[in-house]
C-alpha cells in the first residue's frame, strides 16, 4: 500500500509542515495552488499565517479530513445557512477555546486560506460572545476603545433612549 | 522552482505587507482600537458576517442596535449594510422598526408583520406584504383613520395585503402590483373605496372581503349606473383578468350589488358568497337576491358552470326558484343556511326535488356539504 501523497506548507516565520495532500486541500486556496502549479516538492508559502496558527488550522483540517466539502456559494450569513449552522459541534467548541488573539488569527487564516467550515466556527464563536451584551459589555470583552466624542455619544444616547427600555 | 514560487505568490496575490496595509486603513477609523483590540483586525466583511450571525429572528433590529453603539468602526459597518436591516419582527419596538426602515434603504423587507405605526410614518421601498390585525379579543385603540406611507402610494413591490379590524385608508395606496387583498371587519370601508381599490389592482388574483361593517348602513336607492356615477366610477367595467378567488362574506346587498356590477373576472376559479339579509320586507329582499344572482351570472365569465361556489344564506326564507336558478348556472358545492329551525324541513324538501320532473337529475347535483 503506497503512502498518501503529501505536501509541505511553509508558515510566515519559516516553519515547514508536511501534511497529507488530502488534509491540506481542505483549504480551497491550497487546492487551487496545487492544481495550478502541479506536483512539486517545494514548500507552499503561506506568508500570512504564522507557525502557531498554521499548526492549529492543520489540526482542524486533520480532524475534518473526511467531511464533505461545503458548497462554494454557501454564505453562513444567509438565513437558511445560518439556521443550519447555528450549532457548533463539541469537538469544534473545544478546538476553538483559545485566547482572543488566537481566535481572531484563526479566523483570519481561515478566511485567507479559504476554509469555510473553520471560518464559520470562528465567526459563530465570536457572534455567540457578542449576543445579548450591551455596547459597554462588548467593548470590555474585546478591549475596544469607545472612540465616540462626548458630543457624538450624547447624540447617540439621545437617538437610542428607546433602546434603554427594552 | 523559483518560477513556481513566484507563480504561487502571484496566485496568492499575496503581499507580506498586506496585513500592515489593512491595519493602516483601519487605523484611519480608529488608531486606538487597532492597537488594543484584536477583533478590529478582522476585515470589515468578516465583522459584517459576525454581525449577521448575532441577529435573532425574534428581535433582529434590537440585536443590531447595540452593535452600532460600540465604536465608530462598528457603527459604520452596521449602518453601511442595508441588508442587515431588512428584517424586522412584530416583537420590535416602534423606534427599532423606524430605524430599520430608514437604514434598510432599498434592501428588500423580508418580514410582513411590521407594526402598523411604522408604516404610517415611513416609506418602505421594497415592502412585499403587510398584515395588520387587532389581537383576538381586543378592540382597535388607535385613531379613527390610519393612513399608511404618509399618504403616498404603496410601493409597487407590494403583493399581499391583509387588514383586519383596523381603519386603514386603503384607497389612496394605488395597489397596482397587488396579488391578494384580504379586508376583514374594516370599520370605515365605503363602497367607493373598495371599488377604487379594485380598479387600481389589475393584478389581483385573490380577493377576500369579509364583514365590512359600516357598509351595512349604506342606502342603495339609485339605479346601478347612477350609483356608480355617484361612487366616482367613470367606466363601469373593471377587468380583473387574473382574479381566481373571490370571497364576499357578510356585506349587505347594497354593497354586493354595485361591486359585482363593475368587475369582470373571466379567470375566476372559486367564488364564496355569504349574504346576510335583514328581514325588512320579503319582497325587497327577494328582489335583491335575484338581481344579485343575475349580476353574478353576468360577470364571472364563461366558466361559471364549472365554478365551484359556496353559497351561504342567513336569515332567509328560501324559495325553490332560487335553488333552481343556482343549479342551472353555478356548480354549487357548498350551501350554508342559517334560518329559523322550522325552515330546515322546507329546505330539505326543496333540495330533494328533481331539476326536471320525472328525471334523475337532482337539484344541485354537485353539492357536497
Amino acid at each position: 500500500m503506497s503512502a498518501a501523497p503529501q505536501v509541505t506548507l511553509e508558515s510566515s516565520d519559516g516553519e515547514k509542515f508536511k501534511v497529507d495532500k488530502e488534509v491540506a486541500e481542505r483549504s480551497v486556496l491550497i487546492k487551487n495552488m496545487i492544481e495550478d502549479v502541479g506536483e512539486s516538492d517545494n514548500p507552499i508559502p503561506l506568508p500570512n499565517v504564522n507557525a502557531s496558527v498554521l499548526k492549529k488550522v492543520l489540526e482542524y483540517c486533520e480532524h475534518h479530513r473526511g467531511d464533505p466539502l461545503p458548497a462554494a456559494d454557501a454564505d453562513p450569513s444567509n438565513d437558511d445557512n445560518r439556521k443550519r449552522a447555528t450549532e457548533i459541534s463539541d469537538w469544534d467548541q473545544k478546538f476553538i477555546q483559545v485566547d482572543q488573539e488566537m481566535l481572531f488569527e484563526i479566523i483570519l487564516a481561515a478566511n485567507y486560506m479559504d476554509i469555510k467550515p473553520l471560518l464559520d466556527v470562528g465567526c459563530k464563536t465570536v457572534a455567540n460572545m457578542i449576543k445579548g451584551k450591551t455596547p459597554e459589555e462588548i467593548r470590555k470583552l474585546f478591549n475596544i476603545v469607545n472612540d465616540f466624542t462626548p458630543e457624538e455619544e450624547a447624540q447617540i444616547k439621545k437617538e437610542n433612549e428607546w433602546a434603554e427600555d427594552r | 522552482m523559483d518560477q513556481a514560487c513566484d507563480h504561487i505568490k502571484r496566485v496568492l496575490g499575496e503581499d507580506p505587507k498586506a496585513g500592515a496595509k489593512l491595519r493602516d486603513e483601519q487605523s484611519a477609523d480608529s488608531d486606538a482600537n487597532i492597537h488594543l483590540a484584536p477583533i478590529q483586525l478582522l476585515p470589515h466583511e468578516l465583522l459584517l458576517t459576525i454581525f449577521k450571525l448575532c441577529v435573532s429572528e425574534d428581535t433582529p433590529v434590537r440585536d443590531i442596535t447595540p452593535l452600532t453603539l460600540v465604536c465608530k468602526i462598528w457603527r459604520n459597518i452596521a449602518e453601511g449594510a442595508p441588508g442587515l436591516w431588512g428584517q424586522v419582527s412584530g416583537k420590535e419596538a416602534l423606534p427599532s422598526v423606524l430605524k430599520a426602515v430608514a437604514m434598510a434603504k432599498d434592501a428588500p423587507s423580508r418580514k410582513s408583520d411590521i407594526p402598523i405605526a411604522a408604516l404610517e410614518e415611513a416609506a418602505v421601498p421594497n415592502l412585499r406584504s403587510f398584515r395588520f390585525r387587532v389581537p383576538w379579543g381586543q378592540g382597535w385603540e388607535g385613531g379613527a383613520e390610519v393612513t399608511l406611507f404618509r399618504g403616498e402610494p404603496a410601493p409597487p413591490t407590494l403583493k399581499d395585503s391583509c387588514v383586519e379590524s383596523i381603519p386603514v385608508i386603503v384607497e389612496p395606496l394605488n395597489l397596482s402590483g397587488l396579488r391578494s387583498l384580504d379586508l376583514k371587519e374594516m370599520p370605515i370601508m365605503s363602497t367607493e373605496e373598495v371599488l377604487r381599490v379594485l380598479r387600481h389592482s389589475p393584478a389581483l388574483e385573490c380577493c377576500h372581503l369579509d364583514s365590512l361593517v359600516v357598509l351595512e348602513d349604506f342606502e342603495f336607492s339609485e339605479s346601478d349606473q347612477e350609483l356608480l356615477r355617484l361612487e366616482g366610477v367613470q367606466t363601469p367595467t373593471t377587468q380583473l383578468s387574473r382574479l381566481q378567488s373571490l370571497s364576499i362574506c357578510g356585506p349587505p346587498m347594497t354593497f354586493v350589488h354595485p361591486l359585482l356590477s363593475v368587475i369582470q373576472a373571466p379567470s375566476l376559479r372559486w367564488l364564496s358568497k355569504t349574504l346576510t339579509i335583514e328581514l325588512n320586507g320579503p319582497a325587497v329582499e327577494y328582489s335583491q337576491m335575484d338581481e344579485t344572482l343575475e349580476w353574478i351570472f353576468s360577470h364571472i365569465g364563461r366558466h361559471r358552470k364549472a365554478l365551484p361556489a359556496s353559497q351561504s344564506f342567513f336569515g332567509l326564507d328560501i324559495k325553490s326558484e332560487w335553488l333552481t336558478r343556482l343549479a342551472s348556472t353555478l356548480k354549487v358545492t357548498q350551501l350554508i343556511f342559517r334560518t329559523h329551525p322550522t325552515n330546515y324541513l322546507h329546505i330539505v324538501s326543496l333540495l330533494s326535488q328533481p331539476l326536471v320532473p320525472a328525471s334523475d337529475q337532482w337539484l344541485l347535483p354537485d353539492l357536497k356539504t
